[in-house]
């Protein structure tokens, strides 16, 4: 398939799914909605002495993150499978790596967007340096959507038509995206704490790591995963 | 038939002669003392626990690749005793934790990434339990332990990559090494053989399926132990 018609197609299958966002707010304000509700419990949790707080407030916001994230994910394909418009994406004249990796992205966009928000509502709630490295928190962050959204994908993509998709879904995801929320809440505590040296840049390593294992997954697999 | 029957008199004996080792011959360490000895059973599951993941993630492989039934079965056998033994590895990692470092549980990275594969482990039975047709259910469990796979690098790196406190090669004394490698391959022809024994029976079982549901049986097909 040549180059230009395959991103083409990326950019028409990303463009129809931020459309279709925009439209129906199927995913995004749900998912937003649980990111402050998690932010607000997981914030009070936080109220400690300074020492601790440093140590514990990543793995929160990444928790939230996860959680919230874990809606627009479960969303990515539903509305072809409800829709009745399942049959038509398989027979898009592109590869199903183009399906995935459009849809990665999308999910990385969705996240994204979560992090905004969540992000700064989380550092003003804990009263947490997060922004001493912006730059470096920047990549993390968009390092782990990428990382998740990869492997979400594809758990998505399988669990879609599935009756008990939200739990299952959830189920899966914990355990498989573990490493990567693991190595995105390493990396941005070692950032809070000014902490920016070898062992985070082994996170940073790791997280890489992950993502082009399971985008290369991804890619692979995802025709298999969307067989109906 | 025969080659089964032998099987089942010789593993018995193997796993018998690893106990006698490991009770009796292997020297006994210094510092713990006899608790040491859980070091066997618990290297030894956890190995047959990778194992299944990896043996698993292969069978899954392979039924993506030729779409017979009998190399899911191979695939959901592998992932019981692969469960089982993560289970095992746990508690005894759990017992020894407790006489050496005082605490029964540490979020160490090896303990931790363990414990995920003890959780994907658990996630596919029940993802396996929510599907009826055999065929999605095959498909979607072969995919989802092809991914599961990747969890095998990093319990087994953990320690070096994170600098965890786990031991990792720790110095041995001959004897001891002689019997730890005794007991891994004791319990890993164990294991393999109740993993070949539970695939051959769900293989069996839907064979009977087919025939009490009237369908014609594919007689040529792969089976367990022909």
């Amino acid at each position: 398939m040549p180059v230009g018609h395959a991103l083409k197609s990326f950019a028409w299958l990303v463009l129809k799914d931020l459309a279709e966002e925009f439209r129906g707010r199927r995913a995004w304000p749900a998912m937003l909605l649980l990111g402050l509700v998690l932010v607000l419990l997981l914030g009070v949790q936080t109220d400690l002495p300074e020492t601790q707080k440093l140590q514990v407030v990543s793995g929160s916001l990444w928790l939230a993150i996860f959680f919230a994230g874990t809606l627009a994910l479960e969303c990515s394909f539903v509305a072809e499978r409800e829709e009745g418009s399942w049959q038509t994406l398989l027979l898009y004249p592109v590869s199903p790596g183009v399906i995935f990796l459009a849809k990665v992205t999308i999910n990385c966009v969705a996240l994204l967007f979560l992090e905004c928000v969540l992000i700064p509502v989380f550092a003003v709630a804990s009263d947490a340096p997060f922004l001493r490295h912006p730059l470096s928190l920047a990549m993390i962050a968009s390092l782990g959507n990428l990382g998740f959204a990869a492997v979400g994908v594809i758990v998505s993509a399988l669990t879609a038509g599935l009756s008990h998709r939200g739990s299952l879904l959830a189920l899966l995801l914990l355990p498989l995206a573990t490493p990567v929320l693991l190595a995105a809440a390493e990396a941005t505590r070692l950032l809070v704490l000014d902490d920016v040296g070898e062992q985070w840049w082994r996170w940073v390593q790791m997280l890489v790591a992950f993502i082009v294992l399971f985008t290369t997954l991804g890619l692979l697999v995802f025709e298999f995963a969307i067989e109906d | 038939m025969r080659d089964h029957t032998i099987l089942a008199i010789v593993v018995p004996c193997v796993l018998l002669t690893a106990l006698l080792l490991i009770f009796w011959i292997a020297p006994t360490e210094a510092t713990m003392g006899q608790v040491q000895k859980i070091l066997y059973l618990h290297v030894s599951v956890a190995w047959c626990g990778l194992a299944g993941c990896l043996t698993m993630g292969v069978c899954g492989t392979i039924y993506l690749a030729r779409r017979r039934l009998v190399w899911d079965h191979a695939a959901r056998a592998a992932a019981e005793v692969g469960w089982l033994c993560s289970s095992l590895t746990l508690v005894t990692g759990s017992l020894w934790a407790h006489d050496a470092w005082g605490v029964w549980w540490t979020w160490e990275p090896r303990l931790t990434s363990s414990f995920v594969l003890w959780l994907i482990y658990a996630g596919m039975f029940v993802v396996r339990g929510g599907i009826d047709d055999p065929h999605r259910r095959a498909r979607t469990a072969a995919l989802l332990s092809v991914v599961a796979i990747c969890d095998v690098p990093l319990v087994i790196v953990a320690t070096r990559w994170f600098r965890g406190v786990h031991p990792v090669s720790p110095e041995m004394d001959p004897g001891m090494r002689a019997v730890l490698v005794t007991a891994v391959l004791s319990f890993t022809v164990l294991f393999g053989l109740i993993a070949f024994q539970r695939g051959r029976q769900l293989d069996l079982a839907d064979r009977v399926a087919e025939l009490e549901a009237g369908q014609d049986v594919d007689y040529d097909a792969p089976t367990y132990g022909a």
